[in-house]
């Protein structure tokens, strides 16, 4: 799976997240948009289903990847930062360079 | 109306305390006023919402605080094909704390953003950095008073603690939370299946049921018992005054 595969994964299950439980968004998801800190778009439960909904997105591609991994979960820097850092965890796990 | 002294929170708060209960129509603004005049800080809980009661606080100078939300959830009813619960609750773990020193541990790893939401750290009068002292003393005093302490572990990582009172095949889930630096990184759904876990690997305690109350505060905590199916068998209000 290439870079910009993973990216089209991530943006579209958060985006599918935001539209179906009514999350308004100034614009669109991008690599920018932050999943937690003061900005961000997701409340905490709301990140937890992004997390198991990309997992899930993920296994339908035939690919097993750990967002609950406590090197994910308990990092200094959380992978979580933005969506962008997200999709280089992602591609980090699957052995690719980072894009 | 049930008045109750509170001379803890002379060391927890610094101030002469009281709590009222305040259970059917059975408020009156003298009572009030009587009760008012003796205490620094005063606590109404309100266990049915009247007009005349809520009218009666206010005019005394009682201010609005917070709902508390009492919830439960039957253990056989943790469904553990939902994948939130069977991803979250494979890495964790809760190991009971009982040694003195590792509870004492516990209580002070609390810091100023542990607690930030609660009705004494969003009262100026108090602040978060007193909020969670008293809940240090809190940990200690009840862990010695038959309440059982849990770290929790998420993987390898001790990522917060909670304080449960067992009562038969109930477990009271009293206070809980991250640490600090495990806050914010998708690990807020722990707080609400620890009691969970806590009944998985303690089965010779057979809990059924575990209950706990939960604050209109944080929206955030709300969403995570309501998306693993808690019910709400109850709500109190609960109005303050500083003097």
């Amino acid at each position: 799976m290439e870079k910009p595969k993973i990216n089209e994964i991530v943006i579209g299950a958060i985006t599918d997240y935001c539209e179906t439980n009514g999350v308004e968004l100034a614009e669109a998801i991008n690599e920018h948009t932050p999943l937690i800190g003061s900005a961000r778009i997701l409340d905490s439960m709301g990140l937890v289903n992004v997390i198991v909904d990309i997992e899930t997105a993920f296994l339908d591609e035939d690919v097993e990847i750990s967002l609950t991994s406590e090197a994910a979960m308990s990092g200094r820097i959380s992978p979580f930062r933005s969506v962008g850092s997200l999709c280089n965890f992602i591609a980090r796990q699957m052995g690719l360079e980072e894009v | 109306m049930v008045i109750k002294e509170c001379p803890w929170e002379k060391r927890n708060l610094g101030v002469h305390a009281c709590e009222i209960v305040i259970n059917d129509n059975d408020l009156s603004c003298d009572e009030i006023t009587t009760v008012v005049s003796s205490f620094d800080y005063v606590v109404a809980k309100l266990n049915n919402y009247t007009y005349k009661a809520s009218t009666i606080l206010l005019k005394n100078g009682f201010i609005f605080n917070e709902t508390i939300l009492s919830i439960s959830k039957l253990v056989k009813d943790f469904n553990i094909c939902n994948p939130i619960i069977k991803i979250y609750s494979a890495k964790s773990k809760v190991k009971l704390i009982k040694d003195i020193d590792e509870i004492n541990s516990v209580a002070e790893k609390l810091g100023e953003d542990m607690f930030s939401t609660d009705r004494i750290a969003l009262n100026p009068h108090f602040g978060p950095s007193l909020a969670n002292v008293r809940y240090s003393y809190w940990i200690k005093e009840m862990s010695q008073d038959g309440c059982d302490l849990y770290e929790i572990y998420y993987e390898n990582s001790i990522v917060g603690f909670s304080l449960v009172k067992q009562n038969g095949k109930i477990t009271d889930y009293i206070l809980g939370g991250l640490y600090p630096q495990y806050q914010d990184k998708g690990l807020g759904i722990l707080t609400a299946l620890v009691p969970y876990i806590i009944a998985r690997d303690n089965p010779e305690k057979e809990i059924k049921r575990v209950i706990t109350n939960i604050s209109s505060n944080n929206l955030d905590v709300i969403k995570c018992y309501s998306s693993l199916g808690y019910v709400i068998d109850n709500c109190t209000y609960i109005f303050t005054k500083n003097n």
